[in-house]
């Protein structure tokens, strides 16, 4: 436990240096969901109709985008070695890895939602509901995306692979996200997906990071 | 009478690098206060014995006991008496000099004390240099504050992947000390380079990579 907020504690020290990724990741969402608007041209309903979608995507794409930060460099410096031989399990030091990851470029995203949410046309309570969305489904996806990154960390170019693996995998959260603030949009209640989105979120807790701690191991070599 | 206890036993290690043997049918031991020299031409399997030692390589036959503990079964208590130093430095060059002698402890289940750091750092010839970021340090000192983070974290038994690399005489001299130290104190170790010359009480085994194919 005490090994896992080392971790957490030097990825967040290691972040803050590295501080031009992280605006270059909040710069992609909001210019990718802001250019998406101006060239649709789209009508203001219609907007407000694919806002949800969209916002969810370019989230996702710009998630994506940091995904190799979370083993590589760790592989590339050998402090993976290091990390694996010590007497840790790898699950918590995949856990602390993906948590630190999800604060700097996943929170980031959950606080701007809203804002882009009303540039696309949302209002009311689906204004609340997107973020809700957003704040349960990219700790899912970056846990789902941890056994990716864990699996082509070894692999030179390995981001192509890594989208390929996450994208499939990823679509029950983005299709429940999208949902949830629908509903809301048209004012139906959002419960039923959010505690979908609540019940993606516990199962990658419970079973994620173990699989990355393993995939970890077994691609030590 | 000399009670030697064996540290380290390796019976019937055949590995594997994709389509090449690497050794086959290779059995060893290290009692305390011994050193192996794993020596061979580059390509020959020294870092992937190395690595499968420390249980970062799947065998494909065979058994490493450490302490007589084998890796799959028990293999928190099989980590805790391994100390690793590969190729890569295991530094991260975005934080201090300090940071990264912290993490490498706390990575062994030691507490980060500053007064234990501070030693370490005196000792391997990094004084006054703990709060300067490690992409500052030269390739030496980087090795040589891995080695301190190693020396600290004080386990029984070392794989070490050519620690000699980038250090310059003194840094040499450094560690052909602690490495002394760290035999007479019952610990074993396991070298892989190309360095012989390692000054230790009796003659250091060697074992030469390269001939199973």
């Amino acid at each position: 436990m005490r090994i896992g907020l080392a971790v957490l504690r030097n990825e967040f020290l290691i972040y803050f240096k590295k501080w031009i990724h992280i605006i270059v990741n909040i710069a992609f969402f909001i210019f990718s969901t802001s250019l998406f608007s101006l060239v649709a041209g789209l009508e203001q309903e219609l907007l407000a109709e694919w806002g949800a979608g969209v916002i969810w995507v370019v989230a996702l794409l710009s998630m994506l985008l940091a995904m190799p930060l979370l083993f590589q460099p760790d592989r590339e410096d050998g402090t993976l070695d290091l990390m694996l031989l010590s007497a840790v399990d790898p699950a918590w030091l995949a856990l602390a890895k993906a948590a630190a990851n999800w604060c700097v470029f996943g929170l980031p995203l959950v606080l701007l939602s809203p804002l882009l949410g009303a540039s696309y046309g949302l209002e009311g309570i689906a204004l609340l509901v997107l973020p809700a969305t957003l704040a349960l489904g990219t700790p899912a996806l970056i846990l789902l995306a941890a056994v990716a990154a864990a699996l082509t960390a070894g692999l030179r170019r390995g981001v192509g692979l890594l989208a390929l693996l996450v994208l499939p995998l990823a679509l029950p959260i983005l299709l429940f996200g999208v949902r949830a603030t629908e509903l809301a949009a048209d004012g139906f209640p959002a419960g039923a997906p959010l505690m979908m989105l609540g019940a993606f979120l516990l199962a990658a807790l419970g079973l994620l990071p173990w699989a990355a701690g393993a995939a970890l191991r077994a691609t030590a070599n | 009478m000399n009670l030697v206890s064996t540290m380290l036993e390796a019976r019937r290690l055949t590995i594997w690098r994709g389509e090449r043997r690497l050794c086959r049918d290779l059995s060893f031991s290290l009692a305390s206060g011994s050193l192996l020299l794993l020596q061979g031409r580059n390509g020959s399997g020294k870092t992937s014995l190395l690595r499968c030692l420390a249980g970062l390589l799947p065998l494909e036959s065979g058994t490493v006991e450490l302490n007589g503990i084998a890796f799959r079964r028990d293999p928190a208590r099989y980590l805790r008496c391994l100390g690793w130093l590969g190729h890569k430095d295991g530094l991260k060059t975005e934080l201090s000099v300090h940071r990264n002698l912290a993490f490498r402890l706390r990575l062994a289940g030691l507490a980060g004390k500053a007064g234990k750091e501070d030693e370490l750092l005196e000792r391997a010839g990094l004084k006054g240099l703990g709060n300067r970021a490690a992409s500052q340090l030269s390739f030496g000192q980087r090795r040589r504050l891995a080695l301190a983070g190693l020396i600290g974290a004080a386990p029984p038994v070392w794989l070490l992947d050519e620690p000699d690399a980038n250090l310059d005489a003194q840094g040499r001299e450094w560690l052909q000390r602690e490495l002394n130290s760290h035999l007479d104190a019952g610990g074993c170790a396991v070298l892989a380079g190309h360095r012989m010359e390692w000054r230790v009480c009796g003659p250091a085994p060697q074992l030469i990579l390269g001939i199973a194919r």
